[in-house]
């Protein structure tokens, strides 16, 4: 059986496991009948563009319109989509729209995060069948840093094989042979004669035709927009106000809703008197549903105002709730406990080491996170007949499809522009609402946006975590043993227990670990364990996911190690990793990128480094800082190195560094979600703070030139800059700070 | 019925003079290009600019409050002021925006910089541009408001 991931499986959710069922049921038969390439041309109707593939729509005038079935959340994905396509079918990229597919085909699915493979490494029986199954259950999802991975032979497959089919239709126009033309900037061009036939003229009769197989892809050496900084095709609409978010969706006679939720994590909805809201201009309608209230009105500040008027009793609160303190205190718990908790890794025999040699230990914290994208979570829906219609920025359609179904009907997904993403937007709550207030008032469409407050304080939340490091001191002051153990909340578990009929997860999710279990240095012996600790409060995949809290234990626990051995941070981890070509490179680079001369002698001004591999791709960074007396940081500089295999935007990629650098110091210097008596105690920006341009140095980036298949970029920069920041900070101050954030330590920003 | 100067036209609404300028833009007006991030102007992802000198927050501004005024959106900035127009094209010279939803306020706030300041330093860019971004675009918008004002100096390998 192929093997599915935790990730995928989850996010495939109540959908997962009926559709996987059916398909194992029906069996081959059925697998043979999911089509996971979508090459074939459909047959041209009247006035529509033609559909060349699953992938590819020629309009009349020759432009290209791309089917990308991930979600824009910012991180340029559909630029590099279109260039993938571009490269081969031979269009200047200009020519190419994206628009992410309505029809859910299977064709479509993200069978990279299910079955964590490469598209070219699925070759064998059991990816095969993993590939139909994952397609049948329609898991198009946009996560885990995936979609480039996804898609960077299969689009560009869909490229040529378009491009062939163009071919063929202009020879036979032009009256010679297929080898004879050439396919050159949107055009089909007969070198002797000179004529040549735009596509749009030619797409038609292209589309009649069979594919010959998949065409060999152009070597590197001859491409012209792949590896190529490349403008991004939504900036234009991104500066003049033009493009359209979920929230800008403006059909005919919408309506605007409010939803009130208990404050409490654990909380419940005892009574609602609707009459005081009910009363208020412009509202529409009052719905009391499971455990919320929506309030519909005609405008979003008439359903605000409204919904401040609803006078709710709140139960459950008869007994004190959980606070994070709390929550911290059985984490430490936890990793102090005899319990072996769930091995990840076993390697060597850690104790016999930890025995023989000399020691040194460590436990380190991390708080809950928000997400706090721009945009809160938000979503328009219609009920119109039997089905339900969204938009919404989210970042698959399959929760689309499980709001639809609570309430009874099909979904019609329309997956827009989003406002940041970050991992957030792969939930279903918000369009759960939007589905159930839309079935109240049928044929009207209601965009639910929650306020900034609502998504502060409902979460769901990375998860905190505290980590216990034990290291074994072997000759030249390396460690020759490793023993580890953390304990947090499972994301796993978090995720399927609300998206799911059913849950996974707990102590086995490996997400705890990763980073961790699969570290690369050269340790002998390592012990890796995980054990959950179960709490009310919702926890979600937060950019990078459990990479963003084992960076900052291992990475900070390393240089720990490096100064207590009185050797160059940078060194040392060099020393470690003398076996690892990619990341030994990738040191070297970072090194003389960042003119490193070790971490500075103290007296407030500090560098510090981190070296982090997650999603395929590998970063290293350095951050210089100048702290003051008053525990005012400055960040100078950061310098960021990537190697996430071949670039297909560099532009992007350095500006998706940038960007996980930037979330990852707003965290890092002030991100904590409090909760006490079972509820977040943060509101809005003033107790959620958040790097301002004062704050943010010039961010240098190097990507490492590589024709490796390509890795994550998204994610991978998120990171390594919690321990840069915190070994910075020890160099500039002699403070070790083990606890995340930095305010928590009395620092602030300059 | 509240009359307001929009983007050079006069338009009426028959809201309560208490409303959020945020909501009538968005919900009466169509203008969807300035944004709702936080509705306590901690975010200025609903920057406006008021009488083509000042940048606000218009989650923050009443009705009441800016009916005498001059109120210019994204929608209507380029063609209002003419360095709007230069910095949406430094924007795109610079690839500023990743998701975008944040832009509209800050290229209304760099405006209003570059309206007080036409060269402006590193500090009062600082000074003056306190919106958030969560895509982390600071050190492009950076670049793209000292591109727009002909100050920009390239620094050594930096790419941001």
């Amino acid at each position: 059986m192929a093997r599915i991931s935790r990730r995928g499986l989850l996010i495939g959710g109540a959908i997962t496991a009926g559709a996987a069922m059916t398909g194992l049921a029906v069996g081959f038969g059925y697998l043979s009948t999911i089509d996971v390439e979508g090459l074939r041309p459909v047959p041209p109707q009247d006035d529509q563009p033609v559909r060349l593939n699953a992938w590819i729509e020629v309009l009349k005038d020759g432009r290209v319109r791309v089917a990308a079935p991930h979600t824009e959340l910012g991180q340029g994905i559909h630029t590099g989509l279109a260039m993938l396509v571009a490269e081969e079918l031979e269009i200047p990229l200009e020519r190419i729209t994206v628009e992410h597919p309505v029809k859910p085909l299977p064709v479509y699915a993200n069978f990279v995060l299910a079955l964590e493979k490469r598209p070219e490494e699925m070759t064998g029986a059991f990816d095969w069948v993993g590939r139909r199954l994952i397609g049948a259950m329609q898991l198009i999802a946009t996560g885990g840093s995936t979609a480039t991975i996804r898609n960077y032979v299969p689009l560009r497959q869909a490229g040529a094989v378009a491009r062939n089919l163009l071919e063929r239709a202009g020879a036979a126009e032009l009256g010679v042979k297929p080898s004879e033309v050439k396919a050159v900037a949107g055009e089909i061009v007969d070198p002797r004669s000179g004529r040549r036939l735009g596509y749009g003229a030619l797409a038609a009769a292209a589309a009649l035709l069979e594919p010959q197989g998949i065409p060999s892809l152009k070597p590197r050496t001859q491409w012209a927009v792949i590896g190529r900084d490349a403008p991004r095709l939504d900036i234009p609409a991104k500066v003049d106000g033009s493009a359209r978010f979920a929230v800008d969706h403006r059909p005919a006679g919408l309506l605007h809703a409010m939803v009130v939720r208990p404050p409490r994590f654990d909380g419940t909805i005892e009574s609602v008197d609707k009459t005081a809201a009910a009363a208020m201009p412009g509202v529409v309608k009052v719905l009391a549903m499971d455990n919320e209230v929506g309030v519909i009105a005609e405008t979003s500040w008439q359903a605000m105002q409204a919904a401040e008027r609803l006078a709710i009793r709140f139960g459950g609160d008869d007994k004190p709730g959980i606070s994070s303190t709390e929550i911290l205190a059985a984490m430490r718990a936890a990793v102090n406990d005899r319990q072996p908790g769930h091995v990840f890794s076993d390697r060597g025999d850690v104790d016999v080491a930890l025995a023989d040699d000399a020691s040194f230990e460590a436990t380190y914290e991390t708080p809950y996170l928000a997400h706090a994208t721009l945009e809160p979570q938000s979503a328009v829906a219609i009920a119109d007949g039997e089905t339900i219609k969204f938009w919404s920025g989210a970042q698959s359609p399959m929760p689309m499809m499980q709001a639809a179904r609570a309430v009874g009907r099909a979904a019609e997904t329309h997956v827009t522009l989003a406002g940041g993403g970050f991992g957030r937007r792969i939930e279903g709550a918000v369009l759960q609402q939007a589905a159930r207030l839309a079935a109240s008032v049928p044929g009207r469409p209601v965009m639910v946006a929650w306020r900034r407050e609502d998504d502060l304080r409902w979460g769901p939340f990375r998860p905190a975590a505290v980590a216990r490091l034990r290291a074994a001191i072997g000759p030249n002051a390396m460690p020759r043993a490793l023993k580890a153990v953390v304990a947090t909340q499972s994301v796993a578990l978090g995720y399927s227990s609300r998206n799911m009929p059913f849950a996974i997860g707990g102590a086995r999710d490996k997400g705890n670990v990763e980073g961790l279990a699969d570290l690369a240095y050269d340790i002998p012996n390592i012990l890796v364990a995980a054990k959950h600790v179960d709490t009310p409060v919702p926890v979600g995949f937060w950019r990078s996911v459990g990479h963003s809290n084992t960076a900052f234990f291992v990475e900070s626990f390393i240089d720990e190690l490096a100064h207590r051995a009185k050797r160059d941070p940078l060194r040392y981890r060099m020393d470690l990793l003398s076996k690892d070509a990619r990341l030994s490179h990738l040191c070297r680079t970072l090194s003389e990128a960042a003119q490193w001369s070790g971490p500075g002698s103290g007296s407030g001004r500090g560098r510090g480094v981190a070296i982090h591999a997650s999603f395929r791709s590998y970063v290293g960074q350095v951050v210089d800082v100048a702290v003051s007396a008053e525990k005012a940081i400055k960040v100078e500089r950061i310098v960021a190195v990537i190697d996430c295999g071949q670039a297909i935007n560099p532009q992007q990629v350095r500006a998706q560094l940038e960007g996980a650098i930037v979330f990852a110091l707003s965290a890092a210097m002030t991100g904590e979600i409090t909760i006490e008596n079972g509820a977040v105690t943060n509101s809005n920006f003033h107790d959620y703070p958040m790097a301002l341009m004062k704050d943010v140095p010039a961010i240098e980036t190097v990507i490492i030139d590589s024709a490796e298949p390509p890795g994550g970029v998204g994610e991978p920069g998120t990171p390594p800059l919690f321990p840069a920041l915190a070994n910075a900070l020890f160099a500039a101050t002699a403070e070790r700070v083990r606890t995340m954030p930095l305010s928590r330590h009395g620092y602030r920003f300059a | 019925m509240v009359e307001l100067k929009v983007n050079g036209a006069t338009v009426s609404v028959a809201d309560d003079p208490s409303t959020p300028l945020l909501w009538v833009l968005r919900d009466r007006l169509n203008l969807t290009g300035t944004k709702y991030g936080c509705g306590a102007g901690l975010c200025g992802a609903c920057t406006v600019l008021i009488d083509k000198t000042r940048a606000e927050p218009s989650c923050q501004l009443r009705l009441e409050d800016v009916t005498g005024s001059e109120i210019t959106t994204i929608e209507g900035l380029a063609a209002a002021v003419g360095v709007a127009a230069l910095l949406q094209q430094a924007w795109i010279a610079e690839q500023v925006p990743q998701c975008g939803y944040c832009q509209s306020g800050m290229i209304a706030a760099a405006t209003a910089l570059l309206i007080a300041s036409p060269h402006p330093s590193d500090g009062e860019i600082d000074d003056a541009i306190t919106n958030i971004c969560r895509c982390g675009t600071y050190p492009r918008i950076r670049r793209a408001i000292h591109r727009a004002a002909g100050t920009l100096v390239e620094k050594g390998a930096s790419n941001g």
